[in-house]
C-alpha cells in the first residue's frame, strides 16, 4: 500500500512543472519521503502503548504529500496527505474561492489498539460466534496459548462539506460524514452470578456513522440568523456476541450455561433542528435566541432473552410473553437567551435564560422474568427512562475601570428536576457567585484571575426501595459546596522571555451525605517558559503537576436484622490518590543561516494513582465472613511513564529542498496491579492476560522534504 | 513482496532524481501585491490613506501577508466597501498617520502592542466583529471568553499563515488553547487520553471558542449530545438505562484525559462504588493478599471485582442494554 502511495505520490511530484506552465495557474507540490528504521523495536507483543493511535512501520515512509493549483493567485485546489498509506493515513482535498465557496472532501483514518499480548483461544466460526472445543481448554492451556494479533478498532472518518457564500450576506454549509469502524475491543461475557464464572472476548466491531447537517446562515450589519437541521444514522452489523462458556459445555436450567450471549448496541438516529437569531439594538445591546428540537429513536428487535436451552424451554412453557422491541424515543428542546449590553463604555451586562427539557417517550413495558447471565431467573422489572429537564440563568457585569483591566462578578442559578418515581432527589438547585480580574494590556504581561463559589442543594430525599441505606447521596444528586480558584500569569521581562505561570484549585465538599463521596478536591500548578536568546535560537520548557484526592464513606452491610445492618464498625473510607507530573523542553537551533538547524524535543508523563481505604473502627461483632468482607485496605499504587525525545537535524539543499535526519527515543513504563502479570485463567475468570508492557523504542528518520511549509491540512474530519 | 519493495525504491530514486529539476521549477518567490490591485485614492472615504500609503512603509508585514486568505479576499475578491478598503478595512483610517511619517497613529486601531499602547480589547474586536459576527460566531458577546476580556488577537494572528488553518496564534488548536487551558493542554499526554496529540481531533471538535448556548461553549446542546457525535453507539434509548449516563457522560469520564482506563475521573471499583454502596457485592471494599509465594493477589473471591476491568468485566454494557435481561447491564 505504502509502496503503491509512494509511486503515485512520484508522479504527482514529476506532473508539477508540466501544469506549472498554464497560463495564470500555479501549480505547487511539496511533500516528504523517506525511511525509518529501528534500532531498537519492541517486541510485538509491547507495541500496544508505541503504536495506540498511530501507525509506526519501518522502511519506506511518506509523512506528508502537498499539491495544489490556483488560479489567479485566488481560486485554489489542494490535496492534503499525512502518512500515506499508513493505519493512520490522513488525506484531504479542498477547492476554495476566498469570499465565495469551500469545499473539502477529508478521509482520516484512525486507528484505536487496545492489547498486542492477549491470550484468546477459540474460534470465530461468524462474526460475533465465538466457540471454544469439547473437552474445554484446562488452564494452563489458557495461561500458555499464544498472543493473538493485535486487538484493534479502526475507524474511518470520511467527511464531505461544501460551503457557498453568494453574498456576504448569505451563507449555505452542507455536510456529509461517514464514520465506518472495524475490528474489536475486549468485553466481558459473564455466565452467571457475582460468584460464578467469567470470560473475556472481543466485542465485534462493524458499525457505522452516516451524518448530513444543512445549514443556512444570514447576516447583515443589525441581525444574523443561523438555521441548521442534522440527522443522524448509527448502525450496527451484529446485534449481539455469542461465546461458549469455557467451564460448561451442557446446558442446564438454572444451575449453568453452555454459552452466553449479549446484546450489542443497537441501530438507532437522531435528528436535530436548531435556530439561532441574534439582533443587535441601540446602547450597545445584542440580544440572542436559540431553540432547538432533537428527536432520538431506536427501535431495534430484541434478541432472546436466553441464549441457555433448558432455560428458554422454560420460559416458553410458563407463557412469558416479551415485549419484541423499545419503540424508543426521545424528544429535547433547548431554548437559550441572552441579553448583552454596554450602556456605558466601560461597563457590559449580561442575562442569559436556558432551558433544557429531555423527555422520555419510549414504550417502557415490563419485562416479565429475567434470566441472569443466561444462568438463573429473577422477578421482572419495568423498564425505566430517566426524564429530566434543567433550567439555568445567568447574570453578570463586567466594569473596565482601566482599559486593560477588566473585572467581572457573575452569579448562575441552575436547577435539574428529575423524575421522583426513579431517582432519589427529585429537585436540585445549584447558587454560584464568581469574581473574575483580568489584566491585558501591557507588553510587559497579564493576569487572569478567577474565583467561583457554589452551593448545590436538593429538596427532600426520596428513598426508592427499602434496601437503599437512606443515609447515602449518589454525588450527582448531593449537595455540594464547590470552590474553585484559578491564577493565571504572563510576563515578557524582555522581548526574548516570555513565562507563563498557573495554578488552579478546586474544593468540592459534600456536606449533607453520610455515605457516599465527601469531598473531591484538584490542584494544579505549572509554568511554560519561552526563550529566544538570538533570533537564531529558540528554547521553549513546560511544568505542569496536578494531584486529586477523592474520598468516599461506604458502610457495609448485610444480614436481616437491623442490629447487623447498623453495624457502625463496617464502616470503611476510601480516598482516591491521583496526581500526574508533565515536563516537556525543546529547542531549535540555525547553525548556519538557511542551511543548517538542529531541533529537539522531549517530554515526560508521569503518572501515579492509588486506592487508599481504611476503617475508622477494626470491623466486629460480625461473623468472621462479616468481619473480613468489611475490612479495608490500601492497594498498591499504580504506576505510568512515558518519556519520548526526539534530535532532528535538517538541512536545506536549495531554498525548497531539504533533507531531514531524526533519531527518537521513548521509553514507557507501567505497574498496575489488576494487569500487571494477570494470568488468563485467574480462579473461575478466563481473561485474556493481556496489559501494556513496557519499552524502549530507538528509531532514525532519514527524510527528504520538498517545500514542507507549504503542508497546511485543514481541521480533522471528528 | 521483492516487487514491492523494488517499488518503494523506485518511488525514492524518482523522487530525489526530479529534485533539481524541481528546485529551479518552484523556486520563484512569492510577489507583492499588484498596484492596480490597490483601490485606488479617489474612492476612499475621508480620512483613509490607500493601502498603497500603508506599502510605503510596511512591505515587510504585506511579504507574509500576501499568502493569507485575508489578503487574497481584500485584494483579489472584495466583495464590499470594507473588504475594498485594504489595510484600512482593519486597521482603521490611516491618514493621519501617513501624513504625520508615522508619528500621529490617528484612527488607528493598534493590535500588535510591543511599541505603541493597544487599542481597547472591544475596539479590536469590534474590527473584527464587522465581518465575523455570524455563523459561528453569533455568539461572542456575552460568551465566556467576551466577558473575559479576551481579544480575537489572543488566538489570532492576521499578518501571516502561522497555523493549518483559522489563522492561529500557534501552530495548532491545542496549542493555542492551551496557552491559557494548560491544564486541558497537558490532559492529552496523560495516560488515558484521546487521541488529540496526534492530530485526529482538536479541541475546536468538541468546543466553539466563539460563544454557544451550551455548557462549556460546546457545540452540541449537552456532553452527551457531543461525546455522540463520534460514539453514536451509546445513544440509545435503551431498554435498561443508566441514569448518570443518560444526563452526563462527565459524570464519570474526563474526555481530557486522567490516569485511569477509559478517561474515567476515579478508578474502578471505586467509581462505580461512590453510588452503589447500599446493597449486595458493591459494598465491600475487596481485598489482596499475600499468597504462597509472597506476591500480592485479589482474594479468591475478589478476582473479579479488582482485577482488569474490574466492575466492567461483567457489567459490559454499562452505557445501556437492549438486551431483555440486560437490567444489570451484563447482558
Amino acid at each position: 500500500m505504502r509502496a503503491v502511495a509512494a509511486v503515485v505520490a512520484a508522479g504527482v511530484v514529476l506532473a508539477v512543472p508540466v501544469a506549472a506552465r498554464a497560463q495564470g495557474t500555479t501549480a505547487t507540490a511539496a511533500g516528504e519521503i523517506g525511511i525509518r528504521a529501528f534500532g531498537e523495536r519492541p517486541p510485538d507483543s509491547a507495541l500496544a502503548k508505541f503504536i495506540q493511535y498511530r501507525d509506526m512501520p519501518s522502511g519506506l515512509i511518506f509523512p506528508s504529500l502537498y499539491f495544489g493549483i490556483a488560479r489567479d493567485s485566488l481560486s485554489t485546489l489542494q490535496l492534503f496527505g499525512r502518512n500515506i498509506g499508513q493505519k493512520d493515513q490522513d488525506l484531504a482535498l479542498r477547492g476554495n474561492l476566498p469570499g465565495t465557496g469551500d469545499i473539502q472532501l477529508r478521509w482520516d483514518r484512525i486507528t484505536h489498539v487496545f492489547s498486542t499480548n492477549s491470550r484468546f483461544l477459540g474460534t470465530e466460526t461468524s462474526p460475533g460466534v465465538y466457540t471454544l472445543p469439547v473437552p474445554r481448554p484446562d488452564t494452563a492451556t489458557l495461561n500458555h496459548s499464544a498472543y493473538v494479533a493485535p486487538v484493534r478498532t479502526q475507524w474511518d472518518p470520511v467527511n464531505a462539506t461544501i460551503t457557498l457564500m453568494p453574498s456576504p450576506l448569505w451563507d449555505f454549509k452542507a455536510e456529509y460524514q461517514h464514520v465506518g469502524k472495524d475490528g474489536y475491543r475486549p468485553m466481558g461475557m459473564v455466565f452467571g452470578g457475582s460468584n460464578n464464572n467469567a470470560r473475556e472476548i472481543n466485542e465485534p466491531i462493524d458499525q457505522s456513522m452516516n451524518d448530513i447537517r444543512i445549514s443556512q446562515a444570514f447576516s447583515q450589519k443589525r441581525f444574523q440568523e443561523v438555521v441548521t437541521y442534522a440527522y443522524s444514522q448509527f448502525t450496527n452489523a451484529l446485534q449481539s456476541v455469542t461465546s461458549d462458556n469455557p467451564l460448561v459445555t451442557v446446558d442446564s436450567l438454572k444451575l449453568g450455561t453452555s454459552r452466553g450471549r449479549t446484546a450489542l448496541a443497537p441501530n438507532n438516529s437522531a435528528q436535530t433542528l436548531t435556530a439561532v437569531a441574534a439582533g443587535s439594538l441601540p446602547l450597545h445591546t445584542r440580544v440572542t435566541g436559540t431553540v432547538s428540537f432533537g428527536w432520538r429513536s431506536q427501535n431495534q428487535a430484541f434478541i432472546a432473552p436466553t441464549i441457555n436451552t433448558q432455560n428458554a424451554d422454560s420460559l416458553t412453557r410458563a407463557g412469558y410473553v416479551f415485549p419484541t422491541s423499545l419503540d424508543g424515543s426521545i424528544h429535547t428542546t433547548l431554548t437559550n437567551f441572552t441579553l448583552t449590553s454596554r450602556p456605558v463604555r466601560l461597563v457590559t451586562v449580561s442575562a442569559r435564560y436556558r432551558s433544557y427539557d429531555f423527555k422520555d417517550l419510549s414504550q417502557r413495558d415490563s419485562i416479565p422474568i429475567l434470566v441472569i447471565s443466561d444462568r438463573t431467573f429473577a422477578a421482572g422489572a419495568l423498564s425505566e427512562g430517566y426524564p429530566y429537564s434543567r433550567d439555568n440563568a445567568d447574570a453578570s457585569v463586567s466594569i473596565r475601570p482601566l482599559l486593560p483591566v477588566n473585572v467581572t462578578a457573575g452569579y448562575n442559578w441552575d436547577q435539574m428536576n428529575r423524575d421522583s418515581t426513579v431517582r432519589n432527589v427529585m429537585q436540585v438547585t445549584e447558587k454560584t457567585g464568581r469574581v473574575s480580574f483580568d489584566y491585558a494590556g501591557s507588553r510587559w504581561g497579564s493576569a487572569r484571575v478567577s474565583y467561583t463559589y457554589g452551593e448545590r442543594r436538593g429538596n427532600a430525599y426520596n428513598q426508592l426501595t427499602t434496601a437503599e441505606n437512606p443515609d447515602t447521596r449518589r454525588f450527582d444528586e448531593a449537595d455540594r459546596n464547590h470552590k474553585a480558584l484559578m491564577v493565571m500569569l504572563s510576563a515578557t521581562p524582555v522581548d526574548q522571555v516570555s513565562l507563563t505561570g498557573t495554578y488552579q484549585v478546586g474544593r468540592d465538599s459534600f456536606p449533607n451525605s453520610a455515605y457516599g463521596v465527601q469531598h473531591d478536591n484538584s490542584n494544579s500548578i505549572g509554568f511554560d517558559v519561552d526563550i529566544t536568546p538570538t533570533p537564531r535560537v529558540s528554547i521553549s520548557g513546560g511544568y505542569l503537576h496536578e494531584w486529586y484526592d477523592n474520598q468516599m464513606r461506604s458502610l457495609y452491610r448485610t444480614g436481616s436484622t437491623s442490629a447487623t445492618l447498623a453495624n457502625p464498625t463496617w464502616n470503611w473510607i476510601a480516598t482516591n490518590i491521583d496526581s500526574s507530573t508533565i515536563g516537556y523542553a525543546s529547542f531549535t537551533a540555525t547553525l548556519i543561516p538557511n542551511r543548517l538547524e538542529v531541533s529537539g524535543m522531549w517530554q515526560i508523563s508521569k503518572s501515579v494513582f492509588q486506592m487508599k481505604a481504611s476503617n475508622p473502627v477494626t470491623p466486629a461483632g460480625g461473623t468472621v465472613a462479616q468481619d473480613s468482607a468489611a475490612t479495608a485496605m490500601t492497594f498498591p499504587a499504580a504506576t505510568q511513564e512515558l518519556q519520548p525525545l526526539s534530535i532532528q537535524m535538517r538541512y536545506k539543499i536549495s531554498s525548497n529542498w531539504s533533507v531531514v535526519a531524526r533519531f527518537e527515543t521513548e521509553h514507557y513504563a507501567n505497574y498496575d496491579i489488576r494487569t500487571t502479570n494477570l494470568a488468563p485463567a485467574t480462579g473461575n475468570f478466563i481473561f485474556q492476560g493481556n496489559s501494556l508492557l513496557p519499552y524502549d523504542a530507538k528509531y532514525f528518520t532519514f527524510l527528504v522534504a520538498f517545500r514542507p511549509g507549504l503542508i497546511r491540512v485543514p481541521r480533522s474530519a471528528m | 513482496m521483492s516487487v514491492l519493495k523494488s517499488q518503494r525504491w523506485l518511488a525514492l530514486v524518482l523522487a530525489l532524481g526530479v529534485a533539481p529539476h524541481l528546485a529551479r521549477a518552484q523556486s520563484q518567490p512569492a510577489p507583492l501585491l499588484a498596484q492596480s490591485q490597490l483601490q485606488s485614492l479617489s474612492q476612499l472615504p475621508d480620512g483613509y490613506a490607500g493601502s498603497a500609503a500603508c506599502l510605503d512603509c510596511h512591505k515587510k508585514q504585506l511579504t507574509h501577508f500576501g499568502e493569507t486568505t485575508h489578503s487574497k479576499v481584500f485584494f483579489k475578491n472584495p466583495r464590499t466597501a470594507l473588504e475594498r478598503l485594504g489595510c484600512e478595512a482593519c486597521h482603521g483610517p490611516g491618514k493621519a498617520h501617513t501624513e504625520s511619517g508615522g508619528e500621529d497613529r490617528g484612527g488607528l486601531i493598534v493590535f500588535n502592542f510591543i511599541k505603541s499602547k493597544p487599542s481597547a480589547v472591544d475596539a479590536r474586536n469590534g474590527v473584527c466583529l464587522q465581518c465575523h459576527e455570524k455563523t459561528a460566531r453569533m455568539l461572542w458577546e456575552g460568551s465566556t471568553h467576551e466577558t473575559r476580556n479576551v481579544a480575537c488577537t489572543n488566538c489570532h494572528t492576521l499578518m501571516q499563515n502561522n497555523s493549518d488553518r483559522a489563522n492561529l496564534k500557534q501552530a495548532t488548536v491545542r496549542e493555542t488553547c492551551g496557552s491559557c487551558h494548560a491544564k486541558q493542554k497537558n490532559a492529552a499526554m496523560k495516560a488515558s487520553h484521546m487521541p488529540l496529540g496526534e492530530n485526529k481531533l482538536e479541541c475546536t471538535s468538541c468546543h466553539n471558542p466563539h460563544g454557544s448556548a451550551n455548557p462549556k461553549m460546546l457545540y452540541a446542546t449537552t456532553i452527551n449530545e457531543a461525546c455522540y457525535s463520534c460514539h453514536a453507539e451509546k445513544r440509545g434509548p435503551f431498554l435498561w438505562e443508566h441514569a448518570p449516563v443518560v444526563e452526563n457522560c462527565a459524570n464519570c469520564h474526563d474526555p481530557h484525559g486522567s490516569n485511569h482506563e477509559k478517561m474515567l475521573k476515579v478508578s474502578r471499583p471505586r467509581l462505580c462504588q461512590q453510588c452503589h454502596q447500599s446493597t449486595g457485592h458493591p459494598q465491600q471494599p475487596r481485598l489482596f493478599v499475600t499468597n504462597s509465594l509472597g506476591n500480592l493477589v485479589p482474594r479468591a473471591s475478589d478476582v473479579q471485582f479488582l482485577m482488569n476491568r474490574q466492575c466492567s468485566n461483567c457489567h459490559f454494557n454499562i452505557h445501556g442494554s437492549n438486551h431483555p435481561s440486560g437490567q444489570a447491564f451484563t447482558r
